[in-house]
């Protein structure tokens, strides 16, 4: 983006000059364990440190009360770099979503672990697909006498096996409400495998979870609804970060290599199709910074962040399929960053809603606004 | 958005309501043919009030507005339903003679442009020279104090209402293809021009052939230095990124695209709720919604010295490319009613009211054909993808 306020930059320098010296590129990654914690990474340390975990939490819970703007720039700086800690899941999502849940002895001190990189908290939601209608909890939690008991069944969440705390949303009898469940807790069981992005995923079982009453950190509600749409947006800023590494990685790669004794950009059919990534990716780009410079608490942003997400969708799958064909042969290894990028855009397709669930989301949300 | 802004807003509202006639409003809306008498009627009256030129600065006669107030300028008259004013005095000659023209030109042509006494037209494209314009060959010999020009253009819009065009000739026979161009100012009513009107698609006749046999042209109508001409018609065709993506027509199509999809009735229900059209019409919406913010974003990003340099044809090309869908949309909600589509659904009478549903209907296949040329004039999608290529991305 290239409109940033003054303190924008700074932070987006500082990011970028961290991950450029310390986060090393994904040839010379090890792989991550499916069961890795984040809370025990050097780099989530570093980010602690520097201030970035907390960056939009408000000043009471430890954070610096930047906004959704500032998450951005810097998710798109991590896009870029290929960060594999889960800053969506944890610092973004569950941040946001503790902040905005009722203020209470738990969600303060989990929040001050957060800010301070002991605890990388994650968000357990998803379930399967295809049991109910779309995003529907069937996870129960009942009472029994001053416990609570959990019982359900989570898919797929990112940074989940070893995550000392984890945010586990149940149908209690006010309705859907979030649980902290933490690491240990009898009846919790969790499985990970590394992922399609080279991040690990876990399946957890609550069975007969027993929780004591102040686990329950309040209904989900409209709590829930924005920290997921803010993660969206930042999912977004985070696509638009690797979508213009793909793009510039491209053009680099067809101005020097030589076929037929010219460069393959010499060539008007390549030309041509990264001109329409372009066109695709400031799309993206500026519907992914309407909705980040919109207030969260606004009636139009959860249209405007499932706009942002449906058009990232689209021009990801479009950059990431030409960044492989334009680079030929070379597109298919595992050596350059390219096949990186692209596997990390399609687990961002499939994490908060994919294009199809976004454009279906918009059309229900935007059907009551047609001008008459 | 400032209150300075929002009083702006409302007093362009405000005028658009006294002063747009009703009659023009509606021929817009439905995308009906204007002649020269609509749109020098409107040209009049937004001269009474100073509005004619809002990308002049205001030394000229121009509005001498900022950018955010142009966008909103802009875009309230799309959205009203007003017609847009003729680029090819007020938006192409006229910021050339400001830039290169004479003390003479300036001062003689200028207050013409603007109250639209001179009716101007373009004298770009040959026979033989589209996207290759470099490779024109329309003459123009000097003989003593003024020019003999000879030759052929062709695409040329309402050359059968101008006074005026400007013109590529080329002067120097024997120099490489853009170096021995010059830009003419040609008198329309000269001896030995003539035109063949060229019917479109839709049935229109709004572009012409024009043949220049020895037209005289006066030493004092060459705009800048002889031979330089390229310069010029390249400073014409890039300088203004404004308005290149039409943001606000996208929007006034796209909310009469919205409005006949909840009208129209298809298998027992509104098109608008037909899944598969439903969810063309919410890919249509974002990408206006990207449009309009790409146009800020890279408007400003330009006027702060940070562009690249293509930004007018990245934004021409997705304006044009959404322009032409969403047209394409109003023909699909047109459905069978579009077969009785003929050259004469775009030109009605509104004396006897305004058109049925049905009427308004039949004329969307005229619509559409006719949008076909907007990737086409001004350069090319193609072209344009030349540039962006070459100046973005460094290919």
């Amino acid at each position: 983006m290239d409109d940033f306020t003054d303190d924008q930059r700074m932070l987006d320098d500082t990011v970028a000059r961290y991950l450029q010296r310390e986060y090393p590129a994904p040839a010379g990654r090890a792989a991550l364990s499916a069961h890795a914690d984040a809370a025990a990474s050097p780099h989530w340390r570093a980010w602690a440190d520097l201030g970035l975990l907390g960056l939009a939490l408000p000043a009471e819970a430890g954070g610096v009360g930047a906004g959704l703007p500032e998450l951005c720039v810097l998710m798109q700086r991590f896009g870029q770099y290929l960060v594999r800690e889960p800053y969506d899941a944890s610092a973004l999502l569950c941040g946001q979503l503790l902040a905005r849940l009722p203020a209470g002895d738990a969600t303060g001190e989990l929040l001050a672990a957060l800010a301070a990189g002991a605890s990388a908290p994650v968000l357990a939601h998803a379930e399967d697909p295809g049991r109910a209608a779309a995003h529907a909890v069937q996870t129960r939690a009942r009472r029994d006498g001053d416990h609570w008991v959990l019982d359900g069944l989570k898919r797929r969440v990112a940074w989940g096996a070893q995550a000392r705390h984890l945010l586990v949303s149940a149908v209690a009898p006010q309705g859907v409400a979030i649980f902290l469940v933490p690491a240990g807790t009898p009846g919790l069981a969790r499985q990970g495998v590394v992922g399609l992005d080279g991040r690990p995923y876990a399946d957890i079982a609550l069975a007969g979870c027993r929780l004591p009453a102040s686990a329950c950190l309040g209904l989900a509600g409209p709590a829930l609804q924005t920290a997921q749409d803010m993660a969206r947006v930042g999912l977004c800023a985070e696509a638009v970060g690797a979508m213009q590494a793909l793009l510039d990685t491209t053009c680099e790669y067809v101005r020097t290599r030589h076929q037929f004794g010219r460069p393959l950009g010499a060539f008007q059919a390549v030309q041509h199709r990264l001109v329409d990534l372009l066109v695709l990716l400031e799309q993206a780009r500026s519907l992914t910074w309407l909705a980040a410079r919109t207030d969260p608490d606004h009636a139009s942003f959860a249209r405007l962040a499932s706009a942002a997400k449906a058009k990232c969708g689209q021009a990801a799958r479009q950059l990431g399929e030409q960044s492989i064909q334009l680079h030929g042969g070379m597109g298919m290894t595992d050596e350059l960053s390219v096949g990186h990028h692209v596997k990390r855009l399609m687990a961002i397709e499939h994490t908060l809603g994919d294009t199809r669930h976004h454009l279906a989301r918009y059309q229900r949300l935007a059907s009551t606004s047609i001008p008459q | 958005m400032s209150t300075d802004l929002d009083a702006f807003r409302a007093e362009v509202r405000a005028f658009l309501r006294e002063h747009l006639p009703h009659d023009l409003r509606r021929k817009v809306l439905d995308h009906q043919r204007l002649d020269k008498q609509d749109l020098l009627r409107w040209q009049h009256i937004l001269h009474q009030r100073g509005w004619a030129a809002p990308n002049w600065p205001a030394e000229h006669g121009g509005a001498g507005w900022n950018l955010a107030r142009r966008n909103l300028f802009d875009e309230e008259c799309a959205l009203a339903g007003a017609p847009e004013t003729v680029p090819f005095g007020l938006r192409m000659v006229a910021p050339v003679l400001m830039a290169y023209g004479s003390d003479w030109q300036k001062s003689h042509f200028l207050p013409r442009i603007l109250s639209g006494e001179d009716w101007w037209c373009q004298g770009y494209s040959e026979p033989g020279s589209g996207s290759d314009l470099a490779s024109l060959k329309t003459r123009a010999r000097r003989q003593g104090d003024h020019y003999l020009v000879t030759g052929q253009k062709t695409w040329t819009t309402y050359a059968q209402y101008a006074d005026m065009m400007f013109c590529l000739a080329r002067t120097d026979p024997d120099a490489k293809a853009q170096a021995g161009i010059s830009f003419l100012l040609v008198d329309m009513r000269s001896p030995g021009v003539s035109r063949r009107p060229i019917r479109t698609l839709d049935g229109g006749e709004e572009i012409n052939e024009v043949f220049l046999d020895d037209v005289v042209v006066p030493a004092t109508h060459l705009v800048g230095a002889e031979n330089r001409g390229w310069t010029y018609a390249k400073y014409l065709l890039s300088h203004e990124r404004f308005g290149a993506a039409r943001v606000g027509r996208a929007k006034r199509e796209l909310g009469h695209l919205q409005r006949l999809a909840a009208q129209r009735q298809l298998d027992g229900r509104p098109m608008a709720h037909d899944p598969v059209f439903a969810q063309t019409l919410a890919g249509l919406e974002i990408d206006a919604l990207a449009l309009e913010q790409t146009n800020q974003r890279l408007i400003a990003r330009d006027q702060r010295g940070a562009g690249h340099g293509a930004e007018a044809s990245i934004l021409k090309f997705m304006g044009s490319t959404l322009a032409q869908r969403i047209s394409a949309a109003l023909v699909e909600v047109a459905g069978e009613h579009g077969l009785a589509y003929r050259p004469e659904s775009l030109e009605r009478d509104y004396a006897g009211g305004d058109p049925t549903p049905e009427q308004e209907l039949e004329a969307m296949p005229g619509f559409y054909l006719n949008l076909r040329k907007i990737s086409i004039y001004g350069g090319t999608d193609e072209v344009q993808k030349n540039i962006i290529a070459k100046q973005a991305l460094g290919l």
